[in-house]
């Protein structure tokens, strides 16, 4: 045991890369009533980009692939932020602290921060895809003095699908950095803004010949996100979606996640719409 | 190059079987198919090269249809416990097919440790087509019906004797080894052999006389991304999957996790793109919902994306899918359609 701990989290996958590295959850937080946290303590440190995505094993009924909601620059912990939507991700939601899970990554080339240096960036979530996005946020945090600005809009179904309301507040308080949410339909005691997040698109202010959008939430959502940047005047260059199709081995192998010629898990899942356009799968 | 008698050859691979379980083709009535020996299992004096590839492609003995790969807890013997075999009688389009799949499982960013080492430990004794399928089209797709390199020793027909050439340093000892002593092949022996493949190739061309192509299938595949077209030629397709459990070359898989008595296993198993819950996300969203997709993907994947990322085709022509195909879908004539409208795409847009 000792000296298998010596081993570094790369060493491990590539030993086996079907194998899952054994991880305790310290804890597990309720975001939502369909959305929890896991928090992880991985038996190594295991680096990772903004975006890069783990795959998570319950041992004994499958396994699937998440992007850490954590940050970058704090490894002691990993976060991974999970919606229940089937067979799995219902498994997950059992879990207690103390349980074991397996983690197999990272997987996939994460967003491409050094081309965000200097320009606005705006991100856009869509219910549990803000998931992904905060680890992102997290990094653009950590070096705030890069970018111009981050804007970020975020919509979900009602209120009480918002994750990470108890962070909010500290993200508007940063200096250069924007919040804005709505939700599909109100709750009657809500306060905010109703709508589609498309709408938050509109008047942005965002300098269209410096900056960047990037998006993550369903694929539905992606694609009018898609349509409205375009409308506004982004060019499909400056458009990053994150992509998190089915995948099983989560390094362009197994052969379910594929758009054209790329594999969203080794090519993405953040993928440059551009490189993605032409082909007729790009929003299922 | 080398040459032996057909009972001597029978020997040999006997000599062989004391000390590896073999996989050779075997013939029942008029087919011939794939068969696993264990260490001194195989009794058939008679054997002889079969006349083309097996229904079975190559590609099982090196990446199973169902392979464990993890077991709780992780024992690193888990690799290196996989036996050698030593497969005998493999042909060229499956030897090719091999050469491709080493392109994702092999040179990849992560090679498969059990792939990897199948390729480092068994043993391939290719031999001759000495006859063309219905279905053979290794011509078409730039191969040809005899291997011409990947294999440790490969086995041609010459008059009565079989040709032996050696292909590796591992072939080199295989030869000595397990083959005696044997003697060189004849300069009337090695132009018999030529003989006999050239006169394989004229049958393949023969065989394949009304498919030609005038363009690229890439070129051919690209003007199609989203054309109507696929309805029409995935029409009888029943979705059975057969076309790509047998293809040499198609290497998707699902890895399934199972409870077992110590934890979980981790089995990798063969899917297929033709299935509509191979893509399908928790929440139901697939994104190539319709079959014509799911049909377009599998050519757009084989002669398209493949080629843009490692450079040569997903194909090597043996026919499998076709021969398989309940629907009667012919690869050939499905690459030929696509070409044909293709020009007529042109001629429209000229005018």
């Amino acid at each position: 045991m000792e000296k298998m701990l010596k081993k570094t989290s790369q060493e491990y996958k590539m030993e086996n890369i079907y194998y899952p590295l054994e991880t305790k959850v310290l804890d597990v937080i309720t975001e939502t009533p369909t959305i929890k946290t896991l928090v992880l303590k991985p038996p190594v440190e295991i680096p990772f980009k903004a975006g890069q995505f783990m795959q998570l094993t319950i041992f004994g009924v499958g396994e699937a692939p998440f992007t850490p909601s954590s940050s970058p620059y704090h490894l002691e912990t990993m976060e991974i932020t999970i919606l229940k939507a089937g067979h799995l991700t219902e498994a997950v939601h059992q879990l207690k602290a103390g349980d074991n899970v397996g983690l197999r990554g990272p997987f996939g080339k994460g967003f491409p921060l050094e081309k965000f240096e200097g320009k606005e960036i705006l991100v856009v979530g869509g219910g549990v895809g803000l998931a992904p996005l905060r680890a992102l946020l997290n990094d653009l945090f950590h070096n705030l003095n890069k970018y111009k600005r981050v804007s970020i809009k975020y919509g979900a179904r009602n209120p009480s699908e918002l994750s990470f309301q108890r962070q909010y507040d500290d993200w508007k308080k940063l200096l250069h950095v924007d919040f804005e949410c709505t939700v599909d339909r109100s709750d009657g005691k809500w306060s905010g803004k109703v709508g589609l997040v498309t709408e938050l698109l509109e008047n942005t202010g965002i300098d269209l010949n410096n900056s960047y959008a990037v998006s993550c939430g369903p694929e539905i959502m992606l694609k009018f996100v898609t349509l409205k940047l375009l409308s506004v005047g982004f060019k499909p260059e400056q458009i990053y979606l994150s992509m998190n199709r089915k995948m099983s081995c989560g390094m362009g192998i197994c052969g379910r996640c594929n758009i054209g010629p790329y594999y969203l898990c080794k090519d993405g899942p953040d993928m440059n719409y551009a490189k993605i356009q032409k082909y007729p799968d790009v929003f299922g | 190059m080398y040459q032996i008698s057909q009972d001597r050859l029978v020997a040999a691979i006997k000599k062989l079987n004391h000390h590896y379980p073999i996989v050779l083709p075997i013939q029942k009535d008029t087919e011939y198919s794939l068969k696993f020996f264990g260490v001194d299992a195989w009794v058939d004096n008679q054997w002889k090269i079969s006349p083309i590839r097996t229904p079975q492609p190559l590609k099982s003995f090196f990446y199973p249809p169902k392979q464990n790969v993890t077991k709780y807890p992780q024992s690193e013997k888990q690799v290196e416990k996989l036996q050698s075999l030593v497969i005998i009688g493999s042909k060229a389009c499956d030897i090719n097919a091999l050469k491709i799949i080493d392109k994702v499982y092999r040179e990849g960013d992560y090679p498969d440790p059990y792939y990897l080492r199948a390729r480092e430990k068994n043993i391939i004794i290719a031999s001759d087509c000495l006859d063309a399928g219905k279905f053979c089209a290794c011509t078409l797709m730039n191969s040809l019906p005899y291997p011409e390199k990947d294999f440790d020793l490969n086995l041609s027909a010459a008059d009565e004797n079989i040709l032996i050439e050696v292909g590796s340093e591992q072939g080199e000892k295989l030869l000595k080894d397990f083959f005696g002593d044997i003697k060189k092949a004849s300069e009337a022996q090695l132009a018999q052999r030529d003989k006999n493949r050239q006169s394989v190739i004229e049958k393949l061309k023969e065989i394949n006389r009304e498919f030609q192509y005038f363009q690229s299938h890439q070129e051919a595949i690209e003007r199609h991304l989203k054309s109507k077209e696929w309805k029409e030629l995935s029409k009888t397709c029943v979705e059975c999957g057969i076309c790509t459990q047998i293809c040499p070359t198609c290497y998707c898989f699902l890895l399934f996790d199972q409870p077992s008595e110590k934890r979980y296993e981790r089995i990798k198993v063969w899917d297929s793109c033709f299935f509509a819950g191979y893509s399908r996300m928790a929440g139901g969203l697939t994104p190539r919902l319709g079959l014509a997709d799911r049909f377009k993907h599998r050519f757009y994947h084989k002669f398209d994306s493949f080629v843009t990322n490692f450079g040569v085709e997903a194909c090597t022509g043996c026919g499998r899918c076709s021969e398989g195909c309940m629907g009667n879908i012919d690869l050939r004539k499905v690459l030929q359609e696509l070409e044909k409208k293709v020009v007529l795409l042109e001629k429209i847009e000229l005018s």
